[in-house]
């Protein structure tokens, strides 16, 4: 139990640097080829290269497939309908951080 | 452990229909899923609700747990019979990963004394990697921008000697790279819950969230920072102190600046290839007069900038 405190996990970071080729991201996502070749096509994941065997996903790729294959299973909807609320959802977030952003500077100014 | 009351959960009586319970499902999934809501205790809510659902969708669980009866009470304790349950049930369905429900779920479908016999898993030996978990870390921005060592508490469901599910409280301290930025994730790889049939440890995900900072806000690696300058700096130019996540560096001010001028500190952001910059906005602070002499100083300024016309773009005098 002592041991387990004293050492510490490196985590690796899911950002822009970090890049996984398409097995990894497979066997992270627990998913076939078939299927990511659909999710690809369907615009849910966007790999980096033209070719299937080029393909290379970076760290926020692989999270936003993560996240598509919760919406997919938890709510039982479709493909596309996940991708659209993928959409909705990147945006709603990038709206709801430039407000909390303004907000703080407009709490500020006002005092 | 506690009754769960699952109709209750779900909000539909015992006699739904299976089509009533799946849409009532629905409706809490679209409101409760962490990935898609901001309700304060969404995870924990889900979880409760995939729970419920898990059971009475199939027609088999749902009937073993209305063999419990309706005498029990939602949060009411609850301990199985020591001679299990009379019930046979006969289960064909996937094994069940027990990883991600209640000790209550799991004492009722996890096998071991006093579970339904017909759900018990010993049976079947098919191997599967162990879910994901998912926890929330929340870091200051000097944290965030140097990194730093959190000591995490995870509770884990482990099986005793007996077979029985119980949840387990285990520490793990998890060393935080510099420059994360908010809604950022961390993967642990193999420090999910246990693979279920010797199959692998599925992977722990840490959220990370910045408090909010007295005077620095985020954006993305940016850091941006409103500066106050008295006039005279703004007016004439200056060199002042702007404190940065790094410590404080100095900052030539271009004479004739205006409140709410930009200016960039490259790669004074958070960490990262490549760096954030700082964003300072001027903000230019009028020093109150209080004596005689300060007065003077403002009426004669009055005199000497006569030409002055602040809201002349907005057509008024």
């Amino acid at each position: 139990m002592n041991k387990q405190i004293q050492a510490a996990f490196q985590g690796r970071l899911l950002d822009e640097e970090m890049l996984l080729d398409r097995r990894e991201l497979m066997q992270l996502c627990g998913i076939s080829e078939a299927l990511l070749v659909d999710l690809v096509q369907e615009g849910l994941v966007r790999p980096l290269g033209e070719e299937p065997r080029e393909w290379r996903f970076t760290g926020l790729e692989f999270r936003r497939l993560q996240r598509a294959l919760r919406i997919h299973r938890d709510l039982e909807i479709d493909w596309p309908s996940t991708a659209l609320a993928l959409e909705l959802l990147d945006e709603l977030e990038a709206l709801r951080l430039r407000v909390r952003c303004l907000e703080q500077q407009l709490g500020r100014g006002c005092t | 452990m506690e009754y769960k009351d699952y109709y209750k959960i779900l909000g539909v009586p015992r006699t739904a229909s299976q089509e009533e319970i799946k849409r009532a499902y629905r409706k809490l999934a679209r409101k409760y899923h962490p990935d898609v809501s901001k309700e304060p205790d969404a995870e924990a809510r889900f979880k409760e609700i995939n729970e419920a659902h898990e059971v009475l969708k199939d027609p088999e669980k749902r009937a073993a747990y209305d063999a419990l009866g309706t005498q029990w009470q939602a949060g009411q304790e609850f301990r199985p019979p020591p001679g299990g349950f009379r019930q046979e049930f006969r289960y064909g369905g996937e094994e069940v990963d027990l990883g991600q429900f209640s000790d209550f779920f799991a004492s009722l479908f996890g096998g071991g004394l006093g579970g339904f016999s017909g759900f018990r898993q010993s049976g079947r030996k098919a191997s599967r990697r162990g879910q994901d978990q998912t926890a929330r870390v929340e870091l200051t921005l000097e944290e965030a921008y140097q990194g730093t060592t959190r000591t995490l508490r995870l509770e884990t469901p482990q099986r005793d000697a007996q077979g029985q599910i119980k949840s387990q409280l285990r520490t793990l301290r998890v060393r935080i790279p510099p420059g994360v930025s908010e809604g950022r994730q961390i993967r642990l790889a193999g420090q999910g819950l246990p693979g279920i049939g010797g199959g692998p440890a599925g992977d722990l995900y840490l959220q990370v969230h910045l408090r909010p900072h007295p005077f620095f806000q985020v954006e993305g690696r940016d850091v941006l920072l409103r500066l106050p300058v008295a006039p005279w700096e703004a007016a004439l130019g200056a060199m002042v102190q702007v404190p940065t996540l790094g410590g404080p560096v100095s900052l030539r001010i271009p004479a004739g600046s205006q409140s709410g001028k930009r200016m960039r500190l490259k790669g004074r952001g958070l960490p990262g290839n490549p760096p954030g910059d700082q964003y300072v906005t001027l903000e230019i602070y009028t020093p109150e007069a209080t004596t005689e002499a300060q007065k003077e100083c403002y009426r004669r300024m009055e005199t000497l900038f006569d030409d002055f016309r602040p809201r002349a773009k907005l057509g008024v005098h």
